[in-house]
């Protein structure tokens, strides 16, 4: 598993490649919990992911909160399906799974958000959908060698800015503005003021697409910028 | 378009989205991202594809009503039926 340990601004997010899982998930020391949610997973590759999720997630809440046993928290789910760690309600933390990766981001500082693509996905909705006028022109002013990568990064900053608001909050209504082409801000905060203005995004081994979203004025450390081969 | 039209359409739509699943074999009462392993990416582009398909704009907030294939289908009966 590949960290990023940014104890200081009391933030860590891991990522684990799902090929780097064992082939019997029994032996991942998860608990029954998890292994009781993933049977209601249908398709083995999905509950693979779902496994390695959890595994990477309760490996980087140890990383982070040393006085807690990451293998044995309770994570519970809020009915709009957001996770939370039952014995702390102070821990903010996150999960994105996607084929080949999974990710976890764990936080005393304050909401997070985590989402991972792969580059090689390339069917996305149509820009329109999705992404404000703004965002859609700064789109068109990039090359177009470009462009997939730029709309993967907006993609998975905007899921990641939903996942730390956990309000269906229409994807319309988050820009983000790209900063230096690495650092991507909210600039249409939710009017309660719980902004989630900062995220940060890394292309991991030139495969995938990583955004966090956190409170603003908490820089983060880059992310790994390599998983092993 | 009646309703078994609509069925065939979202599960062409379904088909192109996550071709290795078959939609005929679903639940369709349950929710399609577990029951064809959709990720929120998916379920956007199936959402533009049949609103391209129909020629109907479908509001962000209408979004929950399509999550199965039921669902979707009476939905999109009924704001068919108001824009006829
Ligand atoms: C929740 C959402 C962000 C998940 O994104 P995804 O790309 O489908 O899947 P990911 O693998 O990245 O994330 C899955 C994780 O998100 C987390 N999650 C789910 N709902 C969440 C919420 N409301 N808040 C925070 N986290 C949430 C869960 O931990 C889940 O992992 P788990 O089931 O293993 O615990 C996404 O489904 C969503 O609802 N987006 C909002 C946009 C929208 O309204 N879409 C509607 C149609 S396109």
């Amino acid at each position: 598993m590949d960290r990023v340990d940014d104890r200081q601004q009391g933030l860590v997010w891991r990522t684990c490649p799902i090929r780097d899982l064992p082939q019997d998930l029994g032996t991942l020391g998860l608990p029954a919990s998890d292994h009781a949610r993933a049977a209601s997973v249908a398709d083995p590759a999905a509950r693979r992911r779902f496994l390695g999720g959890r595994a990477v997630l309760r490996a980087t809440i140890t990383e982070l909160c040393p006085d807690l046993d990451g293998r044995t928290v309770t994570i519970a789910v809020a009915p709009t399906g957001r996770p939370s760690i039952a014995e702390r309600a102070d821990l903010h933390v996150s999960v994105s799974h996607t084929r080949g990766l999974a990710a976890a981001a764990v936080s005393t500082g304050g909401p997070v958000g985590i989402d991972v693509e792969p580059l090689e996905r390339t069917a996305l909705p149509p820009g329109r959908a999705w992404l404000t006028r703004g965002e859609q022109a700064r789109l068109a002013a990039h090359p177009p060698s470009e462009q997939h990568r730029q709309l993967l990064r907006l993609w998975v900053a905007k899921e990641a800015t939903l996942k730390a608001h956990d309000t269906r909050i229409t994807r319309r209504g988050i820009a983000i503005r790209t900063d230096r082409g690495y650092a991507v801000e909210v600039v249409e905060p939710e009017p309660d003021g719980a902004v989630v203005a900062l995220l940060r995004w890394e292309a991991i081994a030139h495969r995938f697409v990583l955004a966090i979203a956190t409170l603003p004025g908490r820089p983060m450390r880059a992310g790994p910028s390599a998983l092993r081969p | 378009m009646n309703t078994d039209e609509l069925h065939d359409l979202i599960s062409e739509v379904l088909s192109g989205i996550a071709p290795e699943a078959d939609p005929s074999a679903i639940d369709p009462t349950e929710d399609l991202r577990d029951e064809l392993d959709l990720d929120s990416m998916d379920e956007l582009n199936m959402i533009t594809r049949v609103s391209e398909r129909l020629r109907i704009d479908i509001p962000e907030r209408d979004y929950p009503q399509m999550r199965s294939l039921d669902g979707a289908v009476s939905y999109l009966a009924r704001r068919l039926a108001t824009h006829a």
